[in-house]
């Protein structure tokens, strides 16, 4: 039995070192000096190994409040997010109200417009709204992504049986009373992997950011990092570094939310 | 496969550039008090710590030759990011800056209808303003940032091209130094790559963004005497010079003349110089501070830099590659400011000097050429070479570049087929006019 998985597991096995790789070369990189970055031939282990990467990064730049800034936002972005998906994938799911089929069409086939095609306008709109300090602006753009509220909908009314709504009802349960006491906790699964999502896609955003925000100091990561490699040099020692650092968080959460995220991925794949 | 479709980025400039013009329209310029003197503070936007450093440097200078004290407030990011950045902000009617760097492949966005016009000062009346300066300035460096006779950004440089070489390798292997003709290298490139496996000319191939690519390419057509476009933006790629140019390209790299190398600046251009797989390429001036040094600081004092050798059937003995174009944002409080700022920072004696000392920037003025310091001035990197003479020497055969708005088109679809008749798929005729095809078909012009 074990003889005959052994080709499984050895595919899987340069799967994973294929998906590897670049993050152990990243990190590889992060700790040696700019000279041995590309060496060749190559070496994985750093030697010398230093720290200097990590310290001009530190000392050099904001690093931190770009850090900051990325995390922070994307942290409440997602939060909301999710939240707001939720609420109104409950609504589209489960209430009958003039307009539904047409607003839910309309939202739909956002789906298929590109942000850099509304980033403008939007932008514009905060700007002559009075909303566009960085901390509001950076957030906005993902309060509410169709793709979200899709999902949850898709969701809800798969998961969520009509007769508990009914019951919940008849015992007095007002519509958000019911929505917080017995939809979330069901939609627990897939929020996790919205949650991931959602993270993601504000984490990593750059074109909003770089519209956005003029001050340095308030930079999120992908536009910090950016600004080390775009110069005449090309920096690549403090990029690898900040690359390294810009991980954590992500990894982190998808820890933090691996099981909700695998149950609510295997429970979409087998309700299909 | 070839060429490669428009990324989200290439379609947001394609649509910012359409809009903006309009869009501009829609904001007028507003009521401005115009600052004429004292403190102020220039928001100023650039790719390059570099520029950062040498404008920080010459607050001192403008200080004492104008009315205003300055101080910096600066913004970097890309520079495609910063033209889209500055589009955006100025549609939206806030958050301009006061100065901006264009480096010159992302300036063309600027040229579309009539974008530069509405949004940039006209510095023509302000050079003019200045005994000699307009006489002074080399038009070649003018051409890439003017429309309709007016001019929207001071260069930084005049970006020379040469002929970059291992002066120990050659030694070692017999080389000689003074080759005098293209024809005459590729054959000695022929035999080194036999004897010894390196490589004395460079291509930019798959892997490299399509700048890169049009880049190698681009250096020789133009020495050669061809170019892209006309002074009125016209497509003139599909020449013989282009055609003679790319079979030149093409038959070194079937015999090991030519090397292909995915970045300039990355990893494999790093591994080919430090295993003596390049012993010599032609590149602008810079690459030596911004190419060579930070990837083979080890290599100091074996590189020698020499003009290029020439077409026998004509063409100069350099090109022009790169630079960044200074702008100033008009009808803004402190347009005025900026406009000082850049006259007597940029465009000073002394500022040209410092220039080329502090970034290794060539001076836009000819009278700087004759400056006894730079001429002394030995470079430890190239074997203590007096390099700005050998640059002062080149300066009449430096071509003018002219570009067009739709010269990202042009990259995008030029890259794709110089990559095809590298591989030996289509012949450079057949690339060029496919080229040319595409572009007429993809800009509609």
């Amino acid at each position: 039995m074990m003889r005959t998985r052994i080709p499984l597991y050895g595919t899987l096995v340069l799967l994973l070192l294929a998906f590897l790789a670049p993050l152990l070369w990243a990190l590889s990189g992060s700790f040696k000096p700019r000279g041995d970055i590309f060496a060749y031939p190559p070496r994985l282990l750093p030697d010398p190994f230093t720290l200097d990467n990590y310290q001009r990064l530190f000392s050099g730049q904001p690093f931190w409040r770009w850090f900051l800034m990325s995390t922070v936002v994307a942290l409440v972005a997602t939060t909301v997010s999710v939240f707001v998906c939720a609420l109104a994938g409950y609504g589209f799911a489960k209430f009958r109200f003039a307009g539904k089929r047409l607003l839910f069409g309309v939202m739909f086939s956002s789906l298929s417009v590109p942000f850099a095609v509304i980033l403008v306008p939007l932008f514009v709109i905060l700007v002559k709204t009075g909303l566009g300090s960085p901390w509001f602006a950076l957030i906005v753009p993902w309060v509410a992504p169709a793709f979200g509220i899709f999902m949850m909908q898709q969701y809800i009314v798969q998961s969520v049986p009509d007769s508990v709504l009914e019951a919940a009802r008849i015992d007095g349960a007002s519509e958000f009373g019911i929505f917080r006491t017995i939809v979330l906790p069901l939609l627990r699964p897939s929020l996790g992997a919205l949650a991931v999502w959602q993270f993601l896609q504000s984490y990593n955003s750059f074109l909003w950011p770089l519209v956005l925000v003029s001050d340095s100091s308030q930079y999120t990561l992908p536009l910090g990092l950016q600004t080390l490699f775009v110069s005449e040099q090309r920096q690549y020692d403090l990029v690898l570094a900040g690359a390294v650092i810009a991980v954590v968080p992500a990894v982190a959460l998808f820890v933090v939310l691996r099981k909700q995220l695998l149950e609510g991925l295997s429970t979409g794949a087998v309700k299909g | 496969m070839f060429p490669a479709p428009p990324t989200r980025r290439t379609l947001l400039r394609g649509a910012l550039g359409l809009g903006t013009a309009a869009a501009l329209t829609a904001c007028g310029a507003g009521t401005t008090t115009v600052r004429t003197s004292g403190d102020v503070t220039l928001s100023l936007w650039t790719h390059d710590p570099g520029y950062e450093a040498f404008f920080r440097k010459g607050i001192p200078e403008a200080d004492r030759l104008t009315d205003f004290r300055y101080h910096l407030d600066v913004t970097r990011a890309g520079p495609a990011d910063l033209v889209t950045k500055l589009l955006a902000q100025a549609v939206a009617g806030r958050g301009t800056p006061d100065t901006i760097g264009f480096e010159i492949g992302s300036f063309p966005r600027m040229l579309r209808g009539d974008i530069a016009p509405r949004l940039l000062h006209d510095l023509t009346p302000d050079i003019a303003g200045v005994p000699g300066l307009k006489d002074d300035l080399l038009p070649a460096r003018l051409a890439p940032y003017s429309k309709d006779g007016g001019l929207y950004a001071l260069d930084s440089d005049t970006p020379m091209v040469v002929y970059y070489y291992r002066d120990d390798l050659f030694s070692k292997w017999n080389l000689p130094t003074d080759t005098a003709t293209w024809e005459e290298y590729a054959e000695l490139g022929a035999r080194v790559h036999q004897d010894h496996g390196a490589s004395l000319c460079v291509v930019s191939t798959v892997g490299s963004d399509a700048g890169q690519v049009v880049q190698s390419f681009q250096m020789l057509l133009y020495q050669r005497g061809g170019a892209f476009f006309d002074a009125d933006g016209e497509l003139v790629l599909d020449s013989p010079e282009a055609e003679e140019t790319l079979r030149f390209l093409c038959d070194g790299l079937r015999t090991g003349f030519v090397i292909d190398i995915s970045d300039y600046y990355g990893a494999a251009m790093q591994t080919a110089l430090k295993t003596n797989k390049v012993a010599g390429l032609p590149m602008a001036i810079w690459y030596k501070n911004y190419g060579l040094l930070p990837n083979v600081p080890e290599q100091k004092g074996r590189w020698r830099v020499r003009g290029l050798p020439r077409f026998t059937k004509g063409g100069g003995v350099t090109a022009a590659l790169g630079g960044t174009g200074f702008g100033v944002v008009k009808d803004k409080a402190n347009t005025e400011a900026a406009v000082d700022f850049l006259l007597n920072t940029w465009l000073t004696h002394e500022g040209q000097v410092r220039r080329f000392t502090e970034t290794g920037y060539l001076p836009t003025r000819r009278s700087v050429y004759e400056d006894p310091a730079l001429n002394a001035t030995k470079d430890d990197f190239c074997g203590g070479q007096q390099l700005f003479r050998l640059y002062r020497s080149l300066l009449p055969d430096v071509p003018a570049f002219y570009q067009s708005p739709d010269q990202s088109i042009l990259f995008d679809v030029l890259a794709g087929n110089l990559l095809r008749a590298y591989r030996g798929d289509v012949s450079p005729r057949q690339a060029l006019k496919q080229t040319a095809a595409d572009y007429r078909d993809q800009a509609g012009r």
